[in-house]
Order: structure tokens, then sequence, then C-alpha cells
């Protein structure tokens, strides 16, 4: 009995020792709050390619656990991570503010447009996707659906429209986006009256999606990768890219961010270069529908085009500091029905 | 000579779990640097003082109701020696196999697919809910161990006087009262340090309000002080259950007997299998059959595919819970062993510590502590991963096992040191076997929560590694429903059927050796 | 007529017979002595009278009316005018002696029940110690409280399980002197399991000799002693 006990004990001292590798050579370290069915074959290609070991930290931004973030910053004195691949410019910028990450500027980044890339070129920005307005076709006509942010506080859409909590994600840069755009006083009407309008506030942008798409709303707003999976699984969902006549809509690159400090620079150069990459981008196209942000890549079928959207005009920079800014009024907002 | 062994004990489990908590707590409240005085106004404000109120409310509740539903199913599985009890407990204690976020998904899905509109369960009564069928079976555990381990003869007196029914309100109820307040607090602070189902249920509570802190501000400090609430909370329910215990001194009394001195007649029976049947079917058997419809209407592809992404986790994940539950079972059996009626507070109150504290705060506790050149061995190693388990649920093992042990009397151990028997020997010889059910089953509960744990691992996971939950919750983000819902199928018949293994291999052992068990 | 009677009577755990085919009278105002070896039965007779249990196969009557039979008990314990006093005495840790003695009688809705659990204590002995709870009473005083928890109720037949056995010589005495007392006071009828043939032989007005699962000999302590058998002559003789 006794005996059998330590074969087990030793087994099992076996097993947790192979997790510890205590060298870095060729290895390269990424955290990444892209979502791991997107990221992981990338990486996994990189690995194949280029003999170099990828150790990757997943997380997501659509359950709302921002653990990747927070854990950076709480590594800042010691870091673990290499690269920071994010789905959005926000988190990008949030590290630059506390000073996690640092300034680089891999070769790839030449071919994408200036607007993308961080002024002291803490992030570059690569494959993107816009905020969007999903509506459920089975509940709404083609012709009634809304074209523009304003529609949304209209009497004929009360309690029928949904947006993720605007504390959290992409959700939270386009309201800072909006607040750039319009003005404090002016967004903040807005918002209020889509509160009087009862709006619906979703846990994250993918609730938005299940929550038009089984129509418990008519419409919601998200992301084109959340869309494009909807539509994916054969939900009854319409996208109507909002503002083309106003405003316009916004877009949202995914970023690289160089951590400082960073154990493996040299790789890390190399992955930010690869992830970059027009071959990187059209994959991300094909599997999640991304824009590539790089001029002349040729854009899939069935995938949005940038081409053919017009843009919001957005200083990331600031939009990243007007956020900082409106938080508190977006907390409270949320928690006015509380 | 038992109080060295404390010491020693106690130093360790402050040397790798406490220490991170008093790191971080102090340079939050500025030891060191100059204080934050703004942060600590956040407790006072008006919301703040709602919030915590309303996160009473809803942990009283849950407590409350699954207290309850615990003892009624404790009751059905305990007392009416029914035919397949092992298999309807096994059932019932399915919910702690899924991570809670996902009832709270299937609960939603459901009231979807009714065609009724779900927002009833998105308010305060729907997380309460959620959150008691999911602490149900915790409380029912306690309660049948606590309900079987009563003697037989103190049932059977009252029934010669009593129909059952009275004998049951007045003289088994207040019996078992101490494991219903254990329960009842055990639960109430899992479910105010629950934060996934009230975060998707857009219900505003405590843990919600740090999280916000957290990941919408990066205000480590507030979200630090606001956790500090949540523990004070936890350590008046503490304080208020060993005041109660040690002011009746017949509660650690009750030898343990075999049989129940009561049997439910056939028609009974059958109305307690029904009540049970109905509870598992509303329970446990909607939302699965739901996930299982979610999974599979896309034919079995889904279902592969799952299998696939997680398969490299399962094993992983696994040793990882082995080790984890073997390490909770191993401190806990000895903390509860060692720590006498004087020691017994403070204990308590170093285990609850490290359990109260939401998980996002362990995991930046850690990272604090642990990540540092000299103690990078650790922080890059699995062995993150395993501490953190113990930082969670040391406390339940803890209980568990200590509930056991208090029905043990001190004379058979003495016994055994009389007839020369060392202390170890005594030990290993005489309680250990005493109380192996009770190691068993803190086994599978530490095994189960391990298996599942997410919030604290998601945060210290060495690049690289990868574990169950975590893989499931970064791959259902954006994944099509039926994808996530064969997932959590998947995951949920993994550990499923590791448990029932266990309880099987168990069931084998303890019919080889139940010969001595009966007289 | 016999007051209680186990007719064909036999019950089983899982593979283990523990009472095969048992009949067995008591008349009213007896004290009949069970007794046997360890292990013989004994306490699961009390059991199967008291209708915790059913018996697999046989009729039990207590007072002419059948309790049980068909395998199924049809009279609740509680309704079958018994008292029984346990080997472990089963006191209710959670109440005073005084609560112990009083439950019965409450649940009965007695409006007396003060007076006649203070009448009860009195004639035991124990009347100074009715609000200590059982742990604080000694050895001899639990003893005696559970006897007087089952007295107050005035039952017909009263079960006691080895009432004797942990009690030193002294109160040995007393208690037994008591048991004879209520036995000639109160005419109820007594079933007493014991391992020990002397106290039976003392107290007994008939001895039921269990060997195994079956009766070896049913008959008065005279008619026990010329017994020719020989697992009762061992027995007595141990």
């Amino acid at each position: 009995m006794k005996e059998k006990l330590y074969k087990i004990l030793a087994l099992l001292l076996v097993t947790l020792s192979t997790g510890c590798g205590g060298g870095n050579e060729g290895e390269v370290v990424v955290y990444t709050s892209v979502d791991q069915v997107f990221a992981e074959p990338i990486l996994h290609d990189f690995e194949r390619e280029t003999g170099i070991k990828v150790k990757a930290v997943f997380d997501t931004e659509e359950t709302k656990s921002t653990g990747v973030l927070n854990r950076l910053i709480a590594e800042a004195n010691n870091p673990q991570c290499d690269l920071f691949w994010s789905g959005d410019p926000v988190r990008a910028n949030v590290l630059k503010q506390k000073g996690i990450s640092q300034p680089f500027s891999p070769e790839a980044a030449q071919t994408i447009p200036g607007h993308f890339i961080d002024e002291e070129k803490h992030w570059t920005g690569f494959s993107s996707r816009a905020r969007v307005l999903i509506y459920n076709k089975d509940l709404l006509p083609a012709n009634q659906v809304p074209t523009s942010i304003f529609d949304l506080t209209k009497e004929e859409y009360r309690g029928k429209v949904t947006v993720a909590n605007p504390l959290f994600g992409t959700t939270s840069f386009h309201m800072a986006a909006i607040f750039a755009a319009l003005g404090d006083e002016q967004a903040k009407k807005w918002l209020d009256d889509l509160k009087a309008n009862n709006v619906v506030i979703a846990t994250s942008n993918g609730d938005v999606k299940k929550r038009v798409a089984n129509g418990e709303v008519w419409l919601g707003l998200t992301d084109t990768d959340d869309a494009n999976e909807a539509m994916k699984e054969g939900a009854p969902i319409g996208v109507v890219f909002l503002g083309q006549q106003d405003i316009g809509t916004l877009i949202i690159p995914n970023t690289l961010s160089l951590i400082k400090g960073s154990p493996n620079p040299e790789e890390a150069q190399r992955l930010a270069n690869y992830l970059m990459s027009e071959e990187t981008q059209l994959k991300l196209a094909h599997s999640s529908a991304q824009m590539p942000l790089s001029k002349g890549v040729e854009v899939p079928e069935g995938v949005f085009s940038l081409d053919k959207v017009k843009p919001m005009r957005v200083d990331y920079d600031k939009s990243s500091k007007k956020l900082e800014e409106i938080q508190p009024y977006l907390k409270e907002w949320v928690e006015t029905n509380m | 000579m038992s109080r060295i062994y404390l010491w020693a004990l106690s130093f360790l489990f402050v040397a790798i779990a406490l220490l991170p908590i008093l790191y971080l707590v102090s340079h939050s409240l500025g030891i060191g640097s100059e204080i934050e005085l703004g942060a600590y106004t956040a407790l006072l404000r008006g919301r703040t003082v709602r919030l915590l109120l309303h996160t009473v409310g809803i942990g009283a509740a849950v407590a409350i109701s699954a207290t309850f539903l615990g003892l009624v199913l404790g009751f059905i599985i305990s007392k009416n020696n029914l035919r397949h009890g092992q298999l309807l407990t096994i059932l019932l204690l399915v919910p702690l196999f899924l991570p809670p976020y996902i009832f709270a998904v299937a609960w939603v899905d459901f009231f979807v697919v009714l065609g009724m509109s779900p927002s009833v369960i998105y308010s305060p009564a729907g997380a309460i809910f959620v959150l008691t069928i999911i602490y149900t079976p915790i409380a029912m555990l306690l309660l049948s161990n606590s309900l079987q381990n009563i003697n037989a003869s103190l049932e059977e007196a009252a029934m010669i006087m009593v129909p059952y029914r009275e004998a049951f309100f007045r003289i088994i109820l207040p019996l078992v009262k101490p494991a219903l307040l254990s329960s009842g607090l055990l639960i109430f602070i899992l479910a105010i340090s629950e934060f996934s189902v009230p975060a998707f249920l857009s219900v505003q509570v405590m843990t919600t309000e740090i999280f916000t802190q957290f990941s919408a501000f990066y205000d480590f400090d507030s979200a630090i002080i606001l956790s500090g609430s949540l523990i004070f909370l936890c350590t008046i329910g503490l304080l208020a259950e060993s005041s109660y215990l040690t002011d009746k001194p017949f509660l650690t009394i009750g030898s343990r007997n075999g049989r129940s001195g009561y049997t439910a007649s056939d028609k009974d029976k059958k109305k307690w299998l029904a009540v049970a049947g109905g509870y598992l079917f509303c329970s446990t058997l909607v939302p699965i059959a739901l996930l299982a419809v979610q999974a599979l209407s896309p034919g079995l592809q889904h279902l592969a595919q799952a299998f696939d992404y997680l398969k490299a986790e399962m094993w992983q994940t696994f040793l990882y819970a082995c080790w984890g539950a073997l390490l909770l079972v191993l401190f806990g059996f000895g903390f509860s062993y060692l720590k006498g009626r004087k020691t017994a507070r403070a204990v308590d109150f170093m285990l609850i510590l490290s359990f109260a504290l939401p998980s996002v705060v362990t995991g930046i506790a850690l990272i604090r502590y642990y990540n540092t050149p000299a103690l990078n061995f650790i922080y890059t190693s699995p062995l993150i991963i395993i501490i953190a388990y113990l930082m969670r649920y040391l406390f339940v093992a803890e209980k568990i096992l200590h509930n056991r042990l208090m029905q043990i009397p001190a004379s058979l151990e003495q016994a055994a040191l009389v007839s020369g028997a060392t202390k170890w020997g005594a030990l290993w010889q005489i309680t250990v076997p005493l109380v192996a059910d009770a190691l068993f089953g803190a086994f599978v509960i530490s095994f189960i929560f391990c298996m599942g744990e997410l919030g604290t691992a998601i945060m210290v996971y060495p690049p690289g590694t990868s574990l169950l939950p975590i893989k499931i919750f970064t791959i259902m983000a954006n994944a099509p429903q039926s994808l996530t819902s064969a997932m959590c199928l998947v995951a949920l018949l993994f550990t499923g059927s590791v448990t029932g293994g266990l309880f099987a291999l168990w069931y084998i052992k303890r019919r080889v050796t139940a010969r001595y068990g009966r007289s | 007529m016999a007051e209680v009677e186990l007719r064909n009577v036999s019950k089983s755990y899982g593979k283990k017979q523990v009472l095969q085919d048992i009949t067995v009278e008591v008349k009213k105002g007896d004290l009949a002595c069970l007794l046997g070896s360890s292990g013989s039965g004994k306490t699961t007779i009390l059991k199967l009278l008291a209708g915790f249990e059913a018996p697999d196969s046989g009729e039990i009557s207590i007072g002419g009316e059948v309790v049980s039979g068909n395998g199924k008990v049809t009279v609740a314990p509680h309704k079958r005018g018994i008292g029984y006093i346990f080997q472990d005495l089963a006191l209710w840790p959670h109440m005073t002696a005084f609560e112990n003695i009083a439950f019965g009688l409450k649940a009965r809705k007695e409006p007396d029940y003060r007076i006649k659990v203070q009448e009860t204590a009195e004639w035991l002995g124990v009347k100074d110690s009715l609000d200590k709870y059982p742990s604080q009473l000694s050895g001899g005083q639990q003893q005696l409280v559970a006897i007087g928890r089952s007295l107050v109720l005035q039952p017909r037949v009263l079960l006691m399980d080895e009432p004797l056995a942990n009690l030193d010589v002294k109160l040995k005495k007393v208690v037994r002197e008591k048991i004879i007392e209520l036995k000639e006071a109160l005419g109820i009828t007594i079933i007493y399991v014991s391992h020990d043939h002397r106290e039976a032989f003392s107290l007994a007005s008939q001895l039921i000799i269990l060997n195994g699962a079956s009766v070896e000999a049913i008959g008065t302590p005279e008619e026990i002693r010329q017994s020719d058998s020989a697992f009762i002559k061992y027995f007595i003789e141990l």
C-alpha cells in the first residue's frame, strides 16, 4: 500500500517537473487577447517555419477577463513576456502609459499606413476589425434598419437595442471615439437618450451577437468578427456599417507591443514581423474576417473590405486618453439601472 | 509536541500562500510609500455600502436556499437506503463538475428556447437561483455525512415517542445544526466570492465591482481595499460560527454508528426518490440536456472538434488537479488534526484569508510575490498553479476533514498510545483509517475544484502550459454556440468519469475491507 | 393471553441470517430476559418489537394487535405503547435531563407534564440533576434519566437493552431494585436483553435463551436450570 503510494508520488513528481523549462534559447513568449482559435494556428505556423518555440498565454476580452493585461502590469518588475498581441489599441496604449512597453519598429510595419502606428512606435497595428450594427433579419426588415448611431435612440427601437458593457473591450474604445468625434456634451446626451430608450447592456460583444441572433433584441453594436461568426453559424443576422453618412465607422486594428525588458527581443521582432506579414493578415482575413491593413492584400470573398467603408477619423492615442477621462461617467451610466 | 508540527505547517503555509497576500496588501496600503487616502474613501461611499448589502443579501439567500435543498437531498440519500443511492449521489454532484458560468449560460439559453423572456434570469433572483443550484451539492455532501453519523439510537429513542417527522425536527435537526451552520457559511463565502455568474447575469455585487476597478480602471489599490471588505464579511461569519460551536460542548460527542436508525417505508422511498429525481431533472438535466442538444445539433463534428481541442489539456489538467488535491488533503488534514481549541481561530482565519480573496487578487498577489529572479523557478513552472489551488481551496478541504475528525473520540488514539504505538503510528493506524472516507471525500471535492479553477490560474499559468478550463474559456469567446457546448460537455464527461472512476475504486476497496464495519 | 408475541419471525441482514423462525410469547406483567451470546440476535428482537425494522417473514403482535407482518411495519413505533432503554442510553445531548424526560409528554400535549417529570425524577432520585445536560451527568444518573424518560410515558411494554452493562456494582444494585419495583408496582411487561446469566436469573420470571439465530429454550429460571441442553449447561456455567 505504502509502496504503491510512493510510486504514484514519484510519477506525479516527474510529470510536474516536465513543465519547468529554465532556458529560453530559441523561444518567444507572447501574451495575447486575441481569441485562441484564431491566434493559436498562426503561432503554430510560426513555430513550424522558424523553429522558434512559442510559449503563449491566451486570454479573451470577450468574457471580460482582462487577465493578460493585469498580468503584464503585475509582472512589470520582472517581465516574462516578450510580445503582447492585442485585439485593439486600447490595451496597447495602457501598456504604453504605464511604461510597460518599449518603442520598436519591425520591418513589416512599413506596409502599414502610418495612421495605424503609434506616434512613439510603442505599438503597431495590423489586421483590423470594424464596429458594426447587427440586426435580426427575421424580426426587422432591411429597410427599417438604422444607418446611424443616432437612430438607435428612436422610439421605434425602444428596448430592442443592445450594447456590451461600455467599460470594457472594444465597446469602451467605441465610446471614447464617439466622445472624441461628437464632443462630450453631445456624446453624453446620446448615451443618456440610449439609456432612456431602455437599451439592454450585454456582458460582451459575443453576448450581443447571441442576443440578437436568438431574437431577444433586434439590434446590437458589435465587432465584425462576431458578426461574421454569427453568419457562419447560420444565424439570421444582417450587418450594417453605421455612420456612412455622418461620423463614419470605427476601425479597430490588432496591435503588437514589445515589452520593456523583454527576455527574447530578437525572437519577438521575428514574431512581430511574421504576424504583420501579408500572409498572416490574409490568414486572419480567412479565419476571422479581419480586414488586412497592408495595402495590396487581396481580400477574400465575403470578407469586409476597408476600401468600401468610410472610416471614423480617430486619433488612437487621444481616444485612449479620452477613455480614461470618461470612464467614471460610463461606470455611472452602466450602474444607474442597478 | 504536536504544537511544533502545527507551527511548522503554519510556517510553510504562510511562506507559500499568505506572504504573497500580505505583501500585496502592505503595498496597497502604502507601507513604504505614501498612503493613498483616496482609495480608502472608496469604502465609505454610499454605493459601496449598498453593494455590500446587496452582496450579503444574495450570499445569504444562496446560503439558506442551498443549505435547505442540501438538507433535503442529504436526507434522501443518507436516510432512505435507496438501491442506487451511490449513483444518485454522483448525479446530484454534477453541477460541481461544470464551471459556474456555464450554468448561467445554459439557463439563459433555456429561457430563450422556451420562448420566454430571459429578463427573469438577468436579475438578482436569477443569480440566486443559478448559484443555489451550483452550491447545493456541497451542502448535500456535508449534511448527508452529518446525518449518517448521528447515532441511530438517538433517533430511535425519539421514534418510540413521536412520529418520525417530529423526531426529525426536534432531534435530528438540532443535532445536525453544526453541519447546517458550516454548510451555510461555506456557501455564503463561496457565493459572495463568485464572479462569473453575477457578471454574466449583469447583477452588481462586490466581485463585479472589484473586477471593474481592476479591469476598466487598473486601480489595483481600490480593488484590493474592496476585496478587504469581502474578507471582512467572511471573517465575521467564521467568528460567529466558531463562537457558536464553542458554546455548545455537546456537539463534539457522538460516535459513529454504521446503520441509520430510520428506514423509510417503500411508499416513502418512492416519494423521496421522486423529489430527488425532480430536483435532479430541473437543476441538472435540463441545462445539460440543453448543452447536449446544442453540441449535437450540427452532428458529431463539433464534439470531435472539441475533443481534439482539449485532449492535450485533459491529461495535464488531470495531473495538476491530482497534485493540487493531494496537497490540499495533506495540508487540510494536517491543519484539522493539529489545530487545538485555542489555535483553531487563528488557523481558520489564515485559511479564510486566502480562500475569500477574489481570484483575480490572488493571481496578482502570486505574481507580485513569485515573479522575482530568485523565485522564478516556481513562477515559471506549474508549481505556481498548484500553489494557486492550495490558496483557493485549502479552507474547503480543511473544513471537510475537520468536521469528520471532530467525530472521532480522542480515546481511540489514546488507546493505541497506551498499547505502545508511537504518535505517528497511532495517527497512521487508527485515525487515518477511521477518517478515510472523509480523506477520500476531501480529495474528490478538491480535485473537482482544481479541475475547474479558472480565475487565478488564468493569471499565473506559465506560458506554454495549458489547462482545461482556460482553454474552454478562451476558445468559447468567439466559438459557435455548439462548439462551446461541446467543449463543456467534453469537460463534464472527463471530470465526471474521473470522479466516477474514483468513486468506483473507493467502493470496491471498501467492500473488500468492509467486513469489520458492521456488527 | 400473551402481551407480546413473535410468530415464526425471521430476519437477515444481507446474507447473514440473524433470526430464524423464532416463536416467543411473553405474558402481561412478566419480566422476560433474552439471554444469549453476543451476536445472537437479541438486540434485533428488540428492534423488531419496537418497529424500527420489519421482520422478513412472520408476525409480531403487542397486546393482541398485529404490529408487524408480511415483511412490513404495520403499526409505527410511537403507536405501539412501548418504552426502550438503549444500551448506549441515547440521551439527546442537546436537551437537559428535564427536557429529555419531558419530550414524550410534550409531544402528547399533556398539560401537567412538569409535575409528572418531577414525580418520576423524584422516584428515581435524579431530581437535582434535571437542569443538567447529559454530558454533565454521571453514568448512573444518565441511566436513571434514560429509564425515567421511558417510564414517564407509562408504556405497556418496556424494552431494555443491557441496562446494567456499563454500571459499577453499587449502581447496578440500585438500578436493579428500581426495575423490580417498577415491574411490581406498575405491572409493566418488561423484555430485557442481557448476556449476563446471573443478572438474568435473578431478575427474570421468564428466560428466553438464544443460540445463534434460533431459540434454544424458553422457560422459568427453574425450568432452564434443569434443562439437559449442552449449550445451556455450557452457557450457565460460564
